[in-house]
C-alpha cells in the first residue's frame, strides 16, 4: 500500500500540488519549462513469478513462494496441488527461508575477497528472484543477506546494464541506507562508463521511488559527476525534476543548478530565464554558494569574464578543498583569470589545482584546454 | 596579525595535551591484563599470608602474594622481592621480575617521584637480560619505551617502541607502538628523523584511510621540518575527511607554522597550501566531541579483557584531553584566514582577496584589525574596479565614526568613483561635507581637484573658476588647498579665453611656486598659451621655449612645439616654424595635435615655394594614420595644393576619389566638408571659365566691343561689376585690364592721320595688327578652353547624382544624404526637405545642419529637436559649435519676441555654452555680447558687466566687437546707476571707434541721456554740437530719429 500510494503521491498528486502552489503564489514565479526525468514503471506489488522460488518456513517444511498479491506473500504447498495461502510479509512466527546452494561458504569467501566474477554466476538465479521480496523484514527471512551481497557484487562489478535491470525490480522505498549507497555506486559507474541510458533509468527510478531528501541528497553529486562527463542534458532533467519540489530550498538549489547546467551549455538567455525565478541569496542563505556558483557561470556564458570572476572567486573563498563542485570552481577561476589577463593569479592558481586534485577529470580538461601541464 | 601569537596558541595548547597525555603510559588496561595473567600462573600455588616474607614458606609466601595484590602492585612489591630472590636462576623468576617493574611503574604514576620509575627501568632492562624471549619481553619493551618518554629519554624510547613495532607478534604492540614512536619523533622535534618510519607506514596503510591520513599527517610534519617543503605535496590530498589525525592540534601547530616560514620567505603558493588545511577552532571542537561520543559508545560494547579495550580506551582518553584543551585556547581563525587572504593578495588573486577580506569584515567585527580588513577589502575592489563594491565599501568605511586611519583616502576614492559615474549631487554632498571643516588640506585639495576635474568633463569652466576662487577666499594660505585653487583658478579662465586674467594669474603662481608643485609643469606650459591669447607674441614664444627647455620630456612637449611653430611662422621665421612642426609626432601620440602639425607644416612648405614637399607630408600622413588619421582633411589639403598650383583635374579628381571612399563613413566629419567645397569651387570655376571664355570670345568675335572694353575705362569697369564679369578670372582681368604689356599686345594700332597735312603718322615700334590681337587672343582662349577642359570629367551633377543612385542601390543612407546634400547646395532655389525625421535621425551632423535649415522658419520646434539630436549624437563634431549657435539664435529671437524671464534663461544655457565650451574657438565677440544683452534684460547686470568685460580683454575681437562691448557695458553701467562709468564708456567708444557708425550713432545717444542725468548740461550741448557734425554719416543710423526727437536737432 505504502509503495502505491507513494507512487500515487509522486506520479498525480505533486504536479498537482506544485502547481497550485505555483499557481496561488504569485506571477512572477512562474516555474521554468524545465527537462525532467521520464517516468518509468516502478515494480508492481501484484504478480506471478515464472519459476516459484523454494523456500522453506520456520519448520523447516518446504513451500514455493509464486508471487504477491497486493504486497502479501503467495505461498503454495508441494504437498497440497493447487493450493495457495496469501500471508503478509510480517506476519507472526513467519519464517521464508529460500535454499542456498552447496558451496554457498566458498562463493561467500570468494565475495569477501572481493572476487565477485565466480559469485556473481552462482548465485544468480538463487538471488534475483529475492529483489521483489525485500519488503519481508530481515528478522524472518534469509532473502536480504542473500541478495544485498550479490547486489553489492553486481552494483560494483556486474555489467551496468543487468545491475540497473535489477535495480528496476527492487523496492527502494523501503530498503535501508546501505542499498542506496550502492545505488548511487551504480549510478556513478553507469556515469564513468558513459552508458548514460542506464543512468537516465536509474535516476527516473530514484525520483520516483526515494523519499526526496534521499534523492535529492544523492542526485546533485551525481549531477556533478554528470557535467563532469559533459552530460548536461540529463544533469539538467536531474535538476528539473527536484526544481518541482515544494520544499523551497531544495527548489531554488535546483534552480540554480538547472541554470548552471543551461549557462554551461552556452545558453546564456535560458540560464538567466531560469535564474530569473530565483531572488537574490545573501551571505548565510543556504543556497548562497550555489548561487555565486550559477551567477559566475552566466558570466561566463555572456562572456562577461569580469562578472563570472566576482562570484566564482566568492564560491572559492568560500568553499573547503573537499567540496564536490571544487574542481570546477578551480578550472572556471583558472581560466577567468588567464581570459582577464591576470596570468599570474591564473598560474598560480593552476600550481594549486594540481596539487590538489592531481587526477581530476577537470584538471585534465584544464590542460588540455589551456595547453598549460604545469 | 601574528601568526606566531597563532601558532602559540596552539603550542600551548599542545603542552598542554602533552601533560594531560602523560598519565596514558602508564597503560592501565595492560596493567591489569598482565596482573590476571601472572595470577593465573599463581593459582595452583595459593598460600596462607605471612608478616615477614622472608620468614614465609612457599605455599604461605604465595598465599600472601594473592592478599597484596587484591591491594595493589606497589603493596606487593615485598613478596615480589623474595619470590624473586628465592627463584633465581629458575624460569619461573621471570614473571616477578616484570611484575617488580610493573609496580615501580605504577608507585611512580601516583607519586611522580622519578627515582621509582628508574628502578621499574632497571628492572625492565633486567627482564630482558635474562629472558630476552620471555613471554612478556614485548610488554616489557612496550613498557620500558614508555618509561624512557617520562624519564625524556626519548631516544631510547623510540628504540623500545621500534624494537616492539618491528619484533612483536600482536598487532595492537605494533601499531601503538609505531603511533607512539612516530608521535615521539613528532614531539621531540625529530620529526625529520621518523620520514622513513613514516614512509613505511604510509606503504602500508593502502586500506586503511585513518591510517593513511595519520600517516601522510606525519610525512608532512617530518618533510617540513627537514625544510623539504616540496616534497609534502603528494600528501596533501589526504588531508581531507574526518580522521583525527587531521584534527589533531599538534599536527594543525605545525601546518600553521611551516605556513608562517614559508610565507615570510614569500613563498606563496606553499604557504596558502599549508594555511588551507589547518583546522579551525570550532571544527576541532566539533570534531573532537563527536569522536569522544563516538567512542563512549564504542568502548561500551569492547570487552575491558580484551587488547582492543586498551586502544579504544586510550583513544577516548586523549580525545576528551584533546577536547579540554582545545576549548580552552581562544578563538584563532580570524588570524588564519587573515593569512590566507593575504596570500590571495600576496599572490595577484585580487578576485579572491577582495572576498576574503570582506568576509573577515563581515565575520569579525569586534576585531582589533577590522578597519584594516575593510580597508583592504575596499582598496581591492577598487582595483579590480568594481565599483558596485567599492562604493558599499567606502560608504561602509565612513559609516564608522571610529575609522579614521585610512579616511582620507576612502573619502577621495569615493569622491573620484562618483565623479567618474557622473553623480553630482552625492560627489557634492561628500566634498561640502568634509569642506565643512577639512582636517587635512591635501585631502581638500584632492578634492578640488576631482570636483574641478568634473566640471572640465562638461566644459563647465565657469563652474571651475567660481568653485575654485570661492575656496581660495575660503582658505587663503591653506596649502596645498590654496595651491590647488589657484591653479584651477586659472586654468579656468585661460578655457574662457579670458587670457589677460589667465596669464595674471598663471603668472602669479609661477612666481609663487616652484617645480615641486605637482602643477608647475602645466602652469608653465598654460602660462605660454594665455600669453598667446594676448597676442604677446614674442613673450608666448619665449615661455613655450623656455618650457621646452625646462620639460624636456613632458607630455605636453608635443602641442607647445605646434604653438612654437605657429609663433614663428607668424614672423616669417618658415623654416625654424617646419622644423618645430616636424618635431610634433616626436612628442604627442594626440591624433589632434599629429594632425595639427602636419597641415602646418605642409602649409609652411608650400609658403616656402615646395609644394611637392607639402603634398609628400600630407600623403606620408594618409599612409601613416590611415583609418585612424584625419584623412579627409588631409586628402582636402592635398587637392588644394594642386588647386593652388593650378592643376585643377588633380584636384577634383583627388577629391572626388577620396569623397567616393569616404563618403559612407558618419563619423568622418571632415567628409562633409570636402563635399561642400568641391561643390562651390567646382560651381565658382566653371562659372569663372565660362564667363572668361564668353569675354575672351566678344573680344575676339566683336571688334567694336573689344574697341570699346579695352580703351574705355567706364565701360570696362561697368561690364566687370555686371553679371558677366563679376565672376571673370581674377587673372584674366588682370591681363585685360591691369597689364599694360601685355595690353598693349591686343589694343590694335590706330593709325593717325596728321589734321594739317593729312598723311597718316607712322606709329611709334611696330603697329599691333588685328591678326596679332587675335593670336593673342585665340591663345587665352586656348587657355582657358583647356582649363574648362580639365575639370568636365568631375562635374558635381552627375558625380553626386551618381553617387545618390548608387547609395539607393546599395541602401547606404548615409551616401545618398551627403550626396543629396551637395546636388541641393548647388542650387540657389529653395530645396524641399529630403529626408524624414528618423533618416535625419541616422545623419552625419552636416547633414542635420543643413536639413534643419529648411524646416527653420515652418517648424521651429522641430529644428531645435534637431540641432540637439547633434549635441547628443555628434559631441566630438564641428557641427557642434554650429548647431549651439543655431539653437542660440532660435531661442534668442524667441525670447526677444516673448521677452518671458524663461525663454531668456533657456537662450542664456545656450550661450554659456558657446562661451564656456569654445571660448577659444569664437572667431568674434557675438555670443559674448547675446549673452550680455541677455544677463542685462535678465537683470543680472554684473554678471553680464564680468562677461563684456571679457570681450576687452580679448584683443583678437579688435574692432566692432570691442566697439559693441563699449556701448553694452555703458548702458550696463547706467541701469545700475553708475553714470559716470556710464559715461567712460560711451565716451571711449565715441573717440576710438569712431567708424562703427551704427555703434557710434546709439553711443551719443546714450551718452547724452547720461549726461543728462549727471547734470552735465554743458557737456550735452558740446555732444551735440558734436554729433552734429557727423551727421552726415550718422543721421542713416538707427539711433538718429530717438536723437532728433529728444534733443531737436
Amino acid at each position: 500500500m505504502h509503495s502505491s500510494h507513494q507512487r500515487f503521491f509522486r506520479r498525480i498528486l505533486r504536479p498537482l500540488i506544485g502547481g497550485l502552489l505555483f499557481a496561488s503564489s504569485a506571477l512572477s514565479a512562474q516555474p521554468s519549462e524545465l527537462p525532467r526525468l521520464p517516468e518509468i514503471d516502478l515494480p508492481t506489488d501484484t504478480f506471478t513469478l515464472a519459476e516459484p522460488i523454494r523456500i522453506t518456513d520456520a519448520n523447516k517444511n518446504p513451500q514455493l513462494l509464486v508471487g504477491m498479491d497486493a504486497g502479501q506473500l503467495r505461498l503454495s504447498f508441494p504437498n497440497m496441488p493447487g493450493a495457495e495461502a496469501i500471508v503478509p510479509v510480517d506476519g507472526k512466527d513467519m519464517m521464508v527461508m529460500v535454499e542456498l546452494p552447496s558451496n554457498y561458504n566458498r562463493l561467500l569467501n570468494d565475495f569477501q575477497l572481493g572476487q565477485y566474477g565466480l559469485f556473481l554466476s552462482e548465485m544468480k538465479e538463487t538471488a534475483e528472484p529475492l529483489a521483489a521480496f525485500l519488503s519481508i523484514p530481515a528478522a524472518q527471512t534469509n532473502f536480504h543477506g542473500i541478495f544485498s551481497r550479490y547486489y553489492e557484487a553486481l552494483a560494483l562489478a556486474g555489467e551496468v546494464e543487468d545491475a540497473v535491470a535489477l535495480s528496476l525490480r527492487m523496492p527502494w522505498q523501503i530498503l535501508p541506507p546501505e542499498y542506496l549507497r550502492l545505488g548511487e555506486r551504480l549510478v556513478a559507474r553507469s556515469i564513468e562508463a558513459q552508458q548514460f541510458d542506464q543512468t537516465r533509468r536509474l535516476l527516473a527510478l530514484f525520483y520516483q521511488s526515494l523519499p526526496e531528501s534521499d534523492f535529492s541528497d544523492m542526485a546533485f553529486r551525481l549531477a556533478d559527476a554528470l557535467r563532469t562527463q559533459g552530460e548536461h542534458e540529463l544533469a539538467a532533467q536531474v535538476y528539473g525534476s527536484l526544481s518541482q519540489s515544494n520544499d523551497s530550498v531544495l527548489q531554488q538549489k535546483s534552480l540554480l543548478w538547472a541554470g548552471y547546467s543551461r549557462a554551461v551549455a552556452g545558453d546564456a538567455t535560458g540560464a538567466r530565464q531560469i535564474l530569473d525565478e530565483v531572488q537574490a541569496l545573501q551571505r548565510g542563505d543556504e543556497n548562497f554558494l550555489t548561487y555565486c556558483l550559477a551567477l559566475g557561470r552566466l558570466g561566463y556564458a555572456d562572456n562577461n569574464i569580469r562578472e563570472g570572476l566576482r562570484y566564482l572567486s566568492r564560491a572559492m573563498v568560500l568553499t573547503a578543498v573537499d567540496a564536490t563542485f571544487k574542481p570546477e570552481l578551480y578550472y572556471l577561476l583558472t581560466l577567468g583569470y588567464q581570459q582577464s589577463g591576470n596570468i599570474e593569479a591564473s598560474d598560480r592558481l593552476a600550481r594549486e589545482f594540481s596539487i590538489f586534485y592531481p587526477e581530476n577529470p577537470w584538471l585534465q580538461k584544464y590542460q588540455e584546454e589551456s595547453g598549460n601541464t604545469l | 596579525m601574528s601568526v606566531v601569537r597563532v601558532s602559540d596558541c596552539l603550542c600551548s595548547l599542545y603542552c598542554v595535551l602533552c601533560r594531560l597525555l602523560c598519565p596514558l603510559r602508564r597503560v592501565s588496561a595492560l596493567w591489569l591484563f598482565c596482573l590476571l595473567a601472572v595470577l593465573c600462573i599463581w593459582a595452583p600455588q595459593q598460600m596462607s599470608a605471612q608478616s615477614d616474607p622472608s620468614q614465609l614458606t612457599d605455599p604461605q609466601l604465595y598465599e600472601q602474594l594473592k592478599v597484596k595484590m587484591d591491594e595493589s602492585l606497589v603493596a606487593a612489591r615485598p613478596i615480589l622481592l623474595e619470590l624473586s630472590k628465592r627463584l633465581a636462576d629458575e624460569p619461573e623468576r621471570e614473571s616477578y621480575i616484570f611484575l617488580l617493574g610493573l609496580s615501580y611503574q605504577d608507585e611512580y604514576a601516583s607519586s611522580s617521584d622519578t627515582g621509582k620509575l628508574k628502578q621499574a627501568v632497571e628492572y625492565y632492562n633486567r627482564y630482558l637480560k635474562e629472558f630476552p624471549s620471555g613471554i612478556r619481553a614485548d610488554f616489557v619493551r612496550f613498557n620500558l619505551a614508555g618509561a624512557y618518554t617520562d624519564l625524556n629519554d626519548l631516544a631510547s624510547a623510540i628504540k623500545y617502541y621500534e624494537i616492539t613495532y618491528k619484533r612483536s607478534n600482536k598487532a595492537v604492540f605494533r601499531s601503538e607502538s609505531r603511533n607512539r614512536m612516530a608521535d615521539l619523533y613528532i614531539r621531540s622535534n625529530r620529526a625529520a628523523d621518523g620520514i622513513p618510519l613514516f614512509l613505511e607506514v604510509f606503504s602500508a596503510a593502502v586500506l586503511d584511510a585513518d591510517l593513511r591520513a595519520q600517516s601522510a599527517s606525519w610525512l608532512i610534519q617530518g618533510y617540513l621540518a627537514a625544510g623539504q617543503p616540496k616534497e609534502i605535496v603528494p600528501y596533501l590530498r589526504y588531508l581531507t575527511g574526518r580522521y583525527e589525525a587531521i584534527y589533531d592540534p599538534a599536527f594543525n601547530v605545525t601546518l600553521l607554522k611551516a605556513g608562517d616560514n614559508l610565507f615570510e620567505q614569500e613563498n606563496y603558493d606553499q604557504a596558502v597550501l599549508l594555511y588551507s588545511f589547518v583546522k579551525g577552532r570550532g571544527e576541532i571542537i566539533d570534531f573532537y566531541e563527536a569522536r569522544v561520543e563516538s567512542l563512549q559508545q564504542k568502548v561500551r560494547y569492547v570487552s575491558p579483557d580484551s587488547d582492543q579495550f586498551m586502544v579504544v580506551d586510550g583513544q577516548l582518553k586523549a580525545a576528551e584531553a584533546r577536547l579540554a584543551a582545545v576549548k580552552e585556547i581562544r578563538e584563532y581563525n580570524v588570524d588564519m584566514k587573515w593569512r590566507i587572504a593575504r596570500v590571495y593578495k600576496q599572490t595577484q588573486r585580487t578576485w579572491e582577496s577582495l572576498w576574503a577580506f570582506v568576509h573577515l569584515y563581515e565575520d569579525f567585527p569586534d576585531y582589533e584589525h577590522v578597519e584594516s580588513f575593510l580597508f583592504t577589502a575596499y582598496s581591492e575592489a577598487k582595483d579590480l574596479g568594481d565599483d558596485v563594491m567599492s562604493e558599499k565599501l567606502a560608504t561602509d568605511y565612513l559609516a564608522e565614526k571610529d575609522f579614521l586611519k585610512f579616511r582620507a583616502q576612502v573619502i577621495t576614492g569615493l569622491a573620484q568613483h562618483y565623479a567618474k559615474q557622473r553623480r553630482y549631487d552625492e560627489l557634492m554632498a561628500l566634498v561640502n561635507a568634509y569642506m565643512a571643516s577639512p582636517e587635512n588640506f591635501t585631502v581638500a585639495a584632492q578634492l578640488v581637484n576631482i570636483v574641478c576635474s568634473y566640471y572640465m568633463v562638461d566644459a563647465q569652466y565657469q563652474e571651475v573658476r567660481v568653485y575654485a576662487e570661492g575656496l581660495r577666499e575660503r582658505f587663503p594660505r591653506r596649502e596645498p588647498l590654496y595651491e590647488a585653487t589657484r591653479y584651477w583658478s586659472g586654468l579656468s579662465y585661460l578655457l574662457l579665453a579670458d587670457y589677460v586674467q589667465a596669464s595674471e594669474t598663471l603668472g602669479a603662481f609661477i612666481q609663487d611656486y616652484t617645480q615641486r608643485s605637482v602643477f608647475y609643469e602645466d602652469v608653465y606650459y598654460r602660462y605660454a598659451v594665455a600669453l598667446f591669447g594676448e597676442q604677446k607674441m614674442s613673450d608666448a614664444e619665449a615661455q613655450f621655449l623656455s618650457f621646452v627647455d625646462a620639460y624636456p620630456s613632458s607630455g605636453l612637449r608635443g602641442e607647445a612645439e605646434l604653438y612654437i611653430g605657429d609663433l614663428m611662422r607668424s614672423r616669417g621665421a618658415l623654416e625654424e616654424a617646419s622644423t618645430h612642426y616636424r618635431k610634433v609626432p616626436d612628442f604627442t601620440d594626440n591624433p589632434s595635435f599629429l594632425a595639427k602639425g602636419v597641415f602646418a607644416l605642409a602649409e609652411v612648405l608650400e609658403e616656402l615655394d615646395r609644394p611637392q614637399e607639402g603634398v609628400d607630408v600630407l600623403q606620408a600622413y594618409v599612409e601613416t594614420h590611415g583609418e585612424d588619421g584625419q584623412i579627409s582633411e588631409a586628402y582636402y589639403r592635398i587637392g588644394m595644393v594642386f588647386d593652388r598650383l593650378g592643376r585643377l583635374d588633380e584636384r577634383f579628381r583627388i577629391h572626388s576619389l577620396a569623397i567616393r571612399e569616404l563618403i559612407g563613413d558618419v563619423s568622418r566629419y571632415s567628409v562633409d566638408e570636402l563635399i561642400l567645397s568641391y561643390v562651390e569651387h567646382y560651381g565658382r570655376y566653371s562659372t569663372t571659365f565660362a564667363d572668361s571664355l564668353a569675354l575672351l570670345n566678344r573680344l575676339t568675335e566683336d571688334a567694336a566691343f573689344r574697341k570699346e572694353f579695352l580703351t574705355d575705362r567706364a565701360y570696362q569697369y561697368q561690364y566687370m561689376q555686371s553679371a558677366e564679369g563679376i565672376h571673370v578670372d581674377k587673372e584674366l582681368a588682370y591681363l585685360l585690364v591691369r597689364d599694360r604689356s601685355f595690353r598693349h599686345k591686343i589694343i590694335e594700332t590706330e593709325i593717325q592721320v596728321d589734321p594739317e597735312t593729312g598723311l597718316e603718322i607712322p606709329p611709334k615700334g611696330e603697329p599691333v595688327t588685328e591678326d596679332m590681337v587675335m593670336e593673342e587672343l585665340e591663345k587665352l582662349v586656348d587657355f582657358y578652353r583647356e582649363k574648362q577642359a580639365s575639370i568636365a570629367d568631375y562635374n558635381p551633377e552627375s558625380f553626386f547624382s551618381d553617387l545618390v543612385a548608387s547609395g539607393r542601390a546599395s541602401g547606404d543612407l548615409i551616401q545618398q544624404m551627403r550626396a543629396q546634400m551637395a546636388l541641393d547646395s548647388m542650387t540657389s532655389e529653395p530645396t524641399p526637405p529630403r529626408f524624414d525625421w528618423e533618416q535625419l535621425s541616422m545623419a552625419p551632423p552636416a547633414v542635420i545642419i543643413f536639413e534643419a535649415a529648411k524646416h527653420r522658419e515652418s517648424r521651429p520646434d522641430a529644428t531645435k529637436e534637431l540641432y540637439e539630436t547633434i549635441l547628443q549624437k555628434h559631441p566630438y563634431s564641428n557641427s557642434v559649435y554650429d548647431a549651439l549657435l543655431a539653437l542660440a539664435d532660435l531661442t534668442f529671437e524667441e525670447a526677444e519676441r516673448s521677452g518671458a524671464e524663461k525663454d531668456w534663461l533657456t537662450t542664456l544655457a545656450y550661450y554659456n555654452a558657446i562661451t564656456e565650451r569654445y571660448a577659444m574657438r569664437s572667431k568674434n565677440a557675438k555670443a559674448h555680447l547675446r549673452k550680455g544683452r541677455i544677463l542685462s534684460e535678465l537683470s543680472r547686470d554684473a554678471e553680464a558687466i564680468q562677461v563684456l568685460g571679457q570681450i576687452l580683454r580679448n584683443p583678437q575681437w579688435k574692432g566692432l566687437d570691442h566697439a559693441k562691448a563699449h556701448l553694452e557695458l555703458g548702458r550696463a553701467y547706467r541701469r545700475q546707476g553708475k553714470l559716470s562709468e556710464a559715461h567712460g564708456f560711451f565716451e571711449r567708444l565715441i573717440v576710438a571707434y569712431g567708424g562703427y557708425a551704427e555703434t557710434v550713432s546709439w553711443a551719443y545717444y546714450y551718452d547724452l541721456l547720461t549726461l543728462e542725468a549727471m547734470n552735465e548740461t554743458e557737456s550735452v550741448q558740446q555732444l551735440l554740437e558734436e554729433y552734429k557734425t557727423r551727421s552726415k554719416v550718422l543721421s542713416q543710423t538707427e539711433a538718429y530719429p530717438l536723437v532728433e526727437k529728444k534733443y531737436a536737432l
